[in-house]
């Protein structure tokens, strides 16, 4: 059997919730959208470090951001979506739709 | 974490634009006003702290994402939300790197070897093991477990509810520097009752006196009114020296103190207000030192505003302080003048008491008083503020410290049985080597747990309850005190509960810890030769229990009785329908006194034609509540014989139609007219029978001095029914009336006898007094019967909190007799079913479990009833019109307690007699 990097669950949305938002984004946006797609609530700091292991295995980037335009306003680390995580998440799709596959019932 | 959304997903709000704080977000229905003020609010400042110390490296990124989140979610759901959300968000890093922390730290302990941290760690965790092991053990007996936690809540509550009472009463010093230097003085009348002192007498103990740092006078509580913007108002104030800054070495919270020289006689037109007035009439504006502020119709400048936790005198509801400046004209024999001063450090009560006892012999030398001798009594300021309280507070705390051990003898009855169910148990761990002490710890470790778990919901009982008794009247607190669990009380509550934990498990524990493994072992395959007869110490528990209840119970069955009597007292007068009102009339207008009389007139008439209105009066001092004007007069009796004063004599001004309006019956002469403008006063019963053996005093004659001139004395020209006016429970004073027009008051209160319900007079009454004078307050009106309700409120506190306390001992007893015997017939089963198979009958059973239980409890009725006897002598101080030893009381609690006690014991007593001897010797 091949021994291939598997994506967690966690880490599937939180890439797709990262592509969703364009591909760049901090912690708090794909907090919300999280929240707001699907309802889920993680909280921020499972999401940084999450996403600070993923970039580890190579599917995200990340880099300081500019001050936020608010008072006393601080530079948000930004993470980015790699073409090497698009690849994996299209792999996870795949594989499972193809286990969903004859197993769908009717609507 | 579940995959299925929480709620459908709707269209997302994307980029950043809508989470940045300067877009007005949608989905939010709350007023403008509060998301404008919310949307500038701040993340929680110490949740930022705590995750910028738990995660200092990704910190600086972290936060201010987290901040954008909040942000976000104060627009959406509002402030409430975001800060417990961004709480969450805070906490838990913190946890996961807590519990990074600890596993590494614990991996770095194992690897060292260092035999004390070992020892350490392995104390420790044989300890958590334990407490574990306490706690499940527990859990499974969730019925023993909830008689024992009950207990212990009402108990531990009970006592943290007093002591929440009893510490800033009777405990907390006072909030002034030094303040156990500081002593009240008075001319002594009796051997614990004191004069107030003359202006004279104050100035020479001040002025030939050593003793003492300082030496200041007061006034008692006076009314003045105060005239702002339309609606006049009457406040409670008090005129004070302005030496009294020194002695108490109190500091204002703004401007300043009186100036020595603004005690002199029209100098003295300043006011300090008090900090709760401040607010109130200025909301705190500082601006406010050196406006003028019209008190009684005169402007008087404001020069500070005292601290906020100052009362003078403490726990009284002064508002405002003038400067008080001595009459030229003070009489030594006219007595007005409270004192208070700071002793000389070192200096002793007893030689402040010789020196001033000295100087006060030195001016009866010179200036005999007519009266004869007066002595001086001082005593420390706290003593003396808590002098009337203090009885009452200490039978409570008496009280709730019975029930203390009530529930603590009922606590360790059950961790008793529950050592007895577990006696295999205990036994198999010593045969595996469980040392004494650890079976020992194990045993107190459940105490403890429950003491604990007791304390805590005592405490928020006692949390829950105190703000609603502290608020009744007589509690003698103050709202600031009211239902605050200051940490005395709580370090109080924690001893308490640690104290009850060894207390009763440490009879138990000991019990278990002696667990010989060879015989509980032995008995564990039968293991129902557990009888009554062999283990006294449970009975013995019960017989406790009982007998302390009853004590207590007794305790508050003749407080209970005593207060019934009281309110039983006939005051003497009518107060359903009857109305009255404080009608303070100061300042210049009123100066003289046919001004005032004037004003009385036209009140009297305006008040007369109020729809409804019966007749109307004017009184000094309230009936019942208020006295302590007295005077020693000489009598001249109708035969002309001459007899001393040697009993103080009350004196009351009268105006109007007084005696009618209240119902107070002529008995004999006339009353006084309206519009007497003679010289004549009414004497009362009992004046007649303390000065004239009960014979008929009209035609004789009254003064204040003998040497007085014939044609001054005045003529006795009836008398009147008497009224209970010094208090209920006293007997009444001989008293004499004096008509208005004779003495001319300034303090008089308004007495209004109605057809209608008299509480519905007052707003007319308040504007025909503003018709007369717009600048007139009325204040404290209320019915009669509330003023007399009041002067009895002391009482009826006592009273509920003893009858109270009464009930949580008869709860936990009942809850002590029930669970003891329920277990014990739980252990009988087997000698229950032996005695059925051989023929018992039910009734038989009935009889065996209600004697076992009833036994002890009649032994502990008539050892409670012993001690009561003994004991209520002290309580005999505190009751009024009832014996120590009253039988219907005594009788009374026996029986309550003997019902309890049989209804507790019924229920078991019925499961035993429904026992199956053939199932139940099977079964075992």
């Amino acid at each position: 059997m091949v021994k291939r990097v598997t994506l967690g669950e966690t880490e599937q949305r939180l890439l797709l919730a990262l592509w969703r938002l364009g591909e760049d984004a901090a912690g708090a946006e794909v907090q919300a959208e999280l929240e707001d797609c699907i309802g889920l609530q993680l909280s921020l700091s499972a999401i940084h470090y999450t996403l600070l292991r993923l970039e580890d295995k190579g599917h995200v980037s990340s880099h300081m951001g500019s001050p936020q335009p608010v008072r006393g306003g601080k530079a948000r680390r930004i993470f980015r979506l790699l073409p090497q995580g698009k690849t994996a998440l299209r792999r996870e799709k795949q594989a499972l739709n193809a286990l969903w596959e004859g197993l769908e019932e009717t609507p | 974490m579940s995959d299925t959304p929480r709620h459908p997903a709707k269209e997302a709000e994307r980029g950043l634009q809508d989470i940045s704080p300067l877009s007005e977000t949608s989905g939010d229905d709350r007023g403008s006003d509060s998301t404008a003020h919310e949307k500038n609010a701040d993340p929680p400042r110490l949740a930022r702290l705590l995750v910028r110390f738990v995660m200092p490296e990704e910190g600086a990124g972290f936060l201010a994402d987290l901040n954008a989140a909040f942000r976000r979610r104060v627009a959406k759901h509002g402030l409430r939300r975001a800060r417990f959300r961004y709480w969450k968000e805070a906490l838990s890093p913190s946890l996961f790197r807590l519990s990074m922390l600890l596993r590494r730290r614990a991996k770095w302990r194992t690897s060292q070897s260092d035999p004390k941290l070992s020892t350490l760690k392995e104390w420790t965790m044989t300890f958590i093991k334990d407490l574990s092991l306490a706690l499940r053990g527990l859990l499974r007996e969730p019925v023993l477990a909830t008689f024992a936690l009950l207990s212990l809540t009402l108990a531990i509550g009970a006592n943290t509810a007093v002591f929440s009472i009893v510490h800033p009463l009777l405990l907390k010093p006072l909030d002034l520097p030094e303040a156990e230097r500081l002593v009240r003085l008075w001319e002594k009348a009796g051997p614990h009752s004191g004069w107030a002192l003359s202006a004279p007498n104050l100035i020479d103990w001040r002025e030939q006196s050593d003793v003492f740092e300082g030496l200041a006078g007061y006034t008692f509580p006076e009314k003045y009114n105060l005239s702002l913007e339309g609606r006049p108002e009457v406040l409670q104030g008090i005129r004070m020296e302005p030496e009294i800054a020194g002695v108490l070495r109190i500091e204002p919270l703004l401007g300043r103190f009186f100036r020595p020289d603004e005690g002199q006689p029209g100098r003295d037109k300043v006011v300090l207000l008090s900090h709760g007035l401040w607010q109130r009439l200025y909301g705190g504006r500082e601006s406010v030192l050196g406006e003028t502020l019209r008190l009684d119709g005169e402007p008087y400048e404001i020069v500070g505003v005292t601290a906020p936790e100052f009362r003078w005198p403490p726990r009284s509801r002064t508002e405002i302080y003038k400067p008080l400046s001595m009459p030229e004209d003070a009489r030594r024999n006219s007595h007005w003048l409270n004192a208070i001063a700071r002793l000389e450090p070192g200096v002793t009560l007893e030689q402040a008491d010789q020196q001033i006892l000295a100087i006060a012999k030195r001016i009866e030398e010179e200036e005999p008083h007519p009266f004869g001798e007066r002595g001086v009594l001082i005593r420390p300021l706290h003593a003396a503020l808590v002098a009337h309280s203090r009885d009452g507070l200490r039978t409570l705390w008496a009280a709730v410290g019975l029930i203390l051990l009530i529930g603590c003898a009922n606590v360790a009855n059950l961790l008793l049985a529950r050592g007895i169910r577990r006696r295999s148990e205990l036994a198999i761990r010593a045969a595996l080597g469980a040392s004494r002490g650890q079976l020992f710890r194990l045993m107190t470790l459940e105490g403890m747990i429950l003491a604990l778990a007791g304390g805590t919901l005592g405490v928020l009982l006692c949390l829950w309850l105190t703000p609603y008794l502290t608020r009744l009247p007589g509690s003698g607190m103050t709202a600031e005190q009211a239902g605050r669990l200051s940490l005395p009380v709580l370090g109080f509550s924690l001893f308490v509960s640690l104290a009850t934990a060894l207390a009763a498990s440490l009879l138990p524990a000991l019990r278990a810890s002696r667990a010989q493994p060879g015989s509980a072992l032995s008995q564990r395959r039968g293991g129902q030769g557990e009888g009554l007869a062999r283990d006294w110490l449970r009975p013995g528990l019960v017989v406790l229990e009982v007998a302390l209840a009853v004590v207590v119970l007794t305790a508050g069955g003749l407080l209970a009785k005593s207060y019934l009597r009281l309110t039983q007292v006939d005051p003497g007068l009518e107060t359903q329908s009857v109305l009255t009102a404080a009608l303070p009339l100061n300042g210049p207008d009123y100066d003289e006194e046919p001004e005032r009389l004037e004003f009385y007139r036209r009140l009297l008439e305006e008040a007369e034609s109020i729809p409804g209105v019966r007749q109307a009066g004017l009184i000094s001092l309230l009936p019942v509540r208020q006295w302590g004007v007295s005077s020693r007069v000489h009598l001249i009796d109708p035969e002309g014989q001459w007899t001393e004063g040697n009993l103080p004599t009350e004196l009351r001004v009268v105006g109007g139609q007084y005696f009618q309006a209240v119902g107070v019956e002529l008995l004999a002469g006339r009353l006084l007219e309206p519009e007497e403008s003679t010289r004549a006063v009414l004497v009362n019963q009992a004046f007649a029978r303390h000065f004239l053996q009960g014979q008929n005093p009209v035609g004789g004659h009254i003064a204040a001095n003998r040497s007085t001139p014939p044609e001054d004395w005045l003529p006795i020209v009836g008398m009147v029914a008497d009224v209970r006016n010094v208090g209920l429970q006293l007997d009444p004073r001989p008293e004499f009336y004096m008509p208005l027009s004779m003495q001319g008051g300034v303090d008089m209160h308004l007495v209004l006898s109605a057809d209608v319900d008299p509480e519905g007079l007052s707003n007319v009454l308040r504007q025909r007094v503003l018709a007369i004078d717009p600048r007139q307050p009325l204040a404290q009106v209320s019915v009669m019967s509330e003023v007399v309700q009041l002067s009895i409120a002391d009482q009826r506190f006592k009273t509920l909190m003893m009858g109270l306390s009464a009930a949580v001992a008869l709860i936990i007893a009942l809850a002590g007799v029930y669970s003891v015997l329920s277990f014990t017939i739980g252990r009988k089963v087997y000698e229950i079913a032996v005695r059925s198979a051989l023929g018992a009958r039910r009734r038989h059973i009935y009889g065996l479990v209600l004697r076992s239980g009833i036994g002890p409890s009649g032994l502990g009725i008539l050892l409670g009833l012993a001690a009561s006897f003994w004991l209520s002598r002290w309580l005999a101080s505190q009751l009024y019109s009832v014996q120590p030893f009253d039988l219907t009381v005594f009788g009374s609690v026996a029986l309550l307690m003997l019902a309890v006690a049989a209804a507790a014991t019924f229920l078991p007593a019925r499961r035993a007699a429904r026992v199956d001897p053939a199932v139940s010797l099977r079964a075992t």
